[in-house]
């Protein structure tokens, strides 16, 4: 009988460990690619060069992105950064203009197209790393790589035939990037607030009244003016995990809450679609749908209750 | 009287085959210090690079290290009577050193520091050491940038002939970059596919730019920057200690404490090469935490990764990418993917706690 009690505990213990060494780590989720933790896209040493780069260890393809056009007009096209001669990424001391700040010195980490180019510098297909193979994540390393399957589902739930966003260029399916947040326009938030200085600046939302707090992440290089990029809405760091401010509970100040979320979003946002090895304990909230669309209104205020019309 | 000449016999076998096994094993896998699980190259050509090649004195010299003639080049070690330590760096006139030599306590060092002026991640300037910059009676305790600069003199690529530059000043970087196209970083050889710029030798000398960044505040005034952990720095003993003692490096390990070693002049907390690096464990990590010491486990971190570290690292880490890399990986075998992404991905969450568990099981408040 003992004898059976030990094989069986060895058994367990094997099983357990060999789940357990799959390469799974708690925030990072299958941001952790093929089991090597922040390595998945930094680089101690010899990483992508450019000042202020993220360190980031994977190559950046030239191309041009086709993107969804807003309705005042944005968006239709995004270049990455130059690979080589005297963009950001190939000299470290070059000059780097932007529309909004022509002629500026800046770092990799100022400009706001950089954070959504470094997503698709594996997103996009194009990407060529380690253990990966093809076009489609699929070859990258053991476990679960990319929540959903083959031909079912993709990046952002969308019907597909891989995992990737900006597949073949194509970015004209997908939310809006490197488009300007449209401050002039009542159905979004007024009053956003700029603090920094020279090229780098932080973005808050003015607004106090919405009580789910803004948790997406604008970027500005120029303290005017605020752009939207893959970075605005995931946290690439977070998988499930995501800390919100919203307004004081007694109606001043701020409060830092912890909140469940999904698909490395900012904010609370919960889809049980989303295979989730480990989900927080709240994630099976009937809420969802409150809870979900509550995030897009935190930059959309015209389905919010909290919307005034007021012209800015 | 049998039994006698039996043991006596016994007894000599037993010396001798121990003295023959001392005698193979003075430098041998079992030492913190042992380089000889780092990578096949080292291991092919153990003269060439490592820690241990000859001992400490590949780095420090008992005598003559403090302001007088270093018997050392910037290419390599030779010796009291000029013989070449490290034959493949050997190639200029013995002791005539380039660059400025070690002056002052500086850890008995071997090396002439100061070669180059160096560019860091931030574009701040990392200049050679100056003994003006030693405060008080802690010598060069108290000189943050130290802890960059010795490693830089033989890792900055100005040693001609080593394998193992960071590459500032060569065509060849750490993981071995020779050629173009498909680049390895510094870790593990082959891991990122970063197509160009993949050593530093694209830039201008003394560019640190694409490494992360050292000689860094990790405090300003004394308080600690943004989406890091609070630190006590003590200004008299020019130590800096995290305030939190129980960081848990993961879910299924019991140790607690951050590895990472920040260094302080007094005023402010700093990283430098030395804050991940421990130049004296190549894969047997040890860090102090709350009193006590976290030594090198024994066991396994998971199924065929035994618990160690790897490059120098500080505290735990595994690399199953570099399945050459000797006995250290050879459980795992190859092709192996089963590294602990966690562990790794905690090492460096020990510093950035915006990026780690504690920040969001604490709403990003962590207490002092």
């Amino acid at each position: 009988m003992l004898r059976k009690v030990i094989v069986v505990a060895i058994a367990t213990l094997l099983v357990a460990a060999a789940a357990w060494g799959q390469g799974t780590d708690p925030l990072l989720g299958p941001h952790n690619v093929g089991g090597v933790g922040c390595q998945s896209c930094h680089e101690p040493h010899n990483a992508l060069a450019g000042p202020g780069a993220y360190l980031w260890g994977r190559a950046i393809p030239t191309r041009t992105y086709t993107t969804y056009t807003t309705s005042n007009g944005e968006g239709g096209t995004l270049s990455t950064l130059p690979a080589t001669g005297t963009g950001m990424l190939g000299n470290q001391t070059a000059t780097i203009s932007t529309p909004n700040n022509p002629g500026a010195l800046a770092t990799v980490n100022q400009l706001p197209q950089a954070h959504t180019i470094l997503c698709l510098s594996c997103h996009d297909t194009s990407f060529s790393t380690m253990g990966c193979t093809s076009t489609t994540l699929a070859g990258c390393g053991s476990g679960t790589i990319y929540p959903g399957t083959a031909g079912s589902g993709g990046v952002g739930i969308l019907a597909g035939t891989n995992y990737a966003v900006g597949n073949n260029g194509d970015l004209s399916r997908d939310h809006p990037v490197d488009v300007l947040y449209p401050t002039n326009d009542p159905t979004y938030w007024a009053n956003l607030q700029y603090s920094g200085s020279g090229n780098q600046w932080t973005v808050t939302f003015g607004d106090t009244t919405y009580p789910y707090g803004h948790p997406a992440r604008l970027f500005s290089i120029d303290g005017a003016t605020a752009y939207i990029e893959c970075g605005s809405c995931h946290n690439p760091h977070a998988q499930m995990n995501a800390v919100i401010i919203t307004p004081g509970t007694s109606g001043t100040g701020t409060t830092m809450t912890a909140v469940p979320t999904s698909h490395f979003i900012r904010g609370q946002y919960r889809d049980n679609t989303e295979a989730l090895a480990t989900p927080p304990a709240s994630y099976s909230s009937t809420t969802l749908d409150v809870d979900n669309a509550n995030f897009c209104m935190s930059c959309h205020s015209y389905p919010s209750a909290q919307f005034t019309g007021t012209v800015h | 009287m049998k039994n006698t000449k039996i043991a006596l016999v016994l007894a000599i076998l037993i010396l001798t085959v121990s003295t023959v096994t001392w005698g193979q094993a003075t430098l041998g896998s079992g030492t913190p210090l042992a380089i000889t699980n780092e990578s096949a190259d080292v291991q092919a050509n153990p003269t060439a690079g490592g820690h241990m090649s000859h001992g400490c004195l590949l780095c420090h010299t008992p005598h003559n290290g403090g302001g007088v003639t270093v018997q050392g080049t910037t290419s390599g070690i030779t010796t009291w009577n000029g013989a070449c330590l490290v034959t493949a760096g050997c190639t200029g006139v013995q002791g005539a050193a380039v660059g400025k030599l070690t002056q002052g306590n500086v850890y008995l060092w071997g090396q002439a520091l100061g070669q180059l002026t160096y560019n860091s991640w931030d574009s701040t300037g990392l200049t050679s050491f100056s003994n003006a910059r030693v405060t008080g009676g802690a010598g060069v305790l108290s000189v943050p940038e130290v802890h960059s600069l010795m490693c830089l003199s033989c890792h900055d690529g100005a040693t001609t002939g080593s394998s193992y530059d960071l590459g500032v000043n060569t065509a060849t970087g750490y993981g071995g970059l020779t050629g173009t196209g498909t680049a390895q970083g510094f870790g593990p050889p082959g891991l990122n596919g970063v197509t160009w710029s993949y050593y530093n030798g694209a830039w201008s000398n003394g560019s640190l730019m694409n490494s992360h960044p050292i000689n860094a505040h990790y405090t300003v005034g004394g308080v600690t920057l943004p989406g890091l952990w609070h630190v006590t720095i003590n200004t008299t003993q020019y130590s800096v200690k995290f305030n939190d003692t129980n960081f848990n490096y993961w879910q299924a390990w019991s140790a607690t404490g951050h590895p990472a070693r920040l260094w302080t002049d007094g005023a402010d907390a700093y990283v430098e090469c030395t804050t991940c690096h421990e130049p004296h464990r190549f894969s047997q990590y040890a860090y102090p935490n709350n009193g006590s010491w976290n030594p090198t486990d024994a066991g396994t971190w998971e199924v065929g990764i035994p618990n160690s570290t790897v490059y120098y690292l500080r505290g735990p880490y595994s690399d199953a990418s570099a399945t050459t890399d000797g006995p250290k990986h050879a459980a795992v075998g190859t092709g192996n993917t089963t590294q602990n992404g966690e562990m790794n991905a905690q090492f460096c969450r020990s510093c950035h706690y915006e990026k780690s568990i504690e920040y969001f099981n604490q709403a990003g408040t962590q207490p002092d």
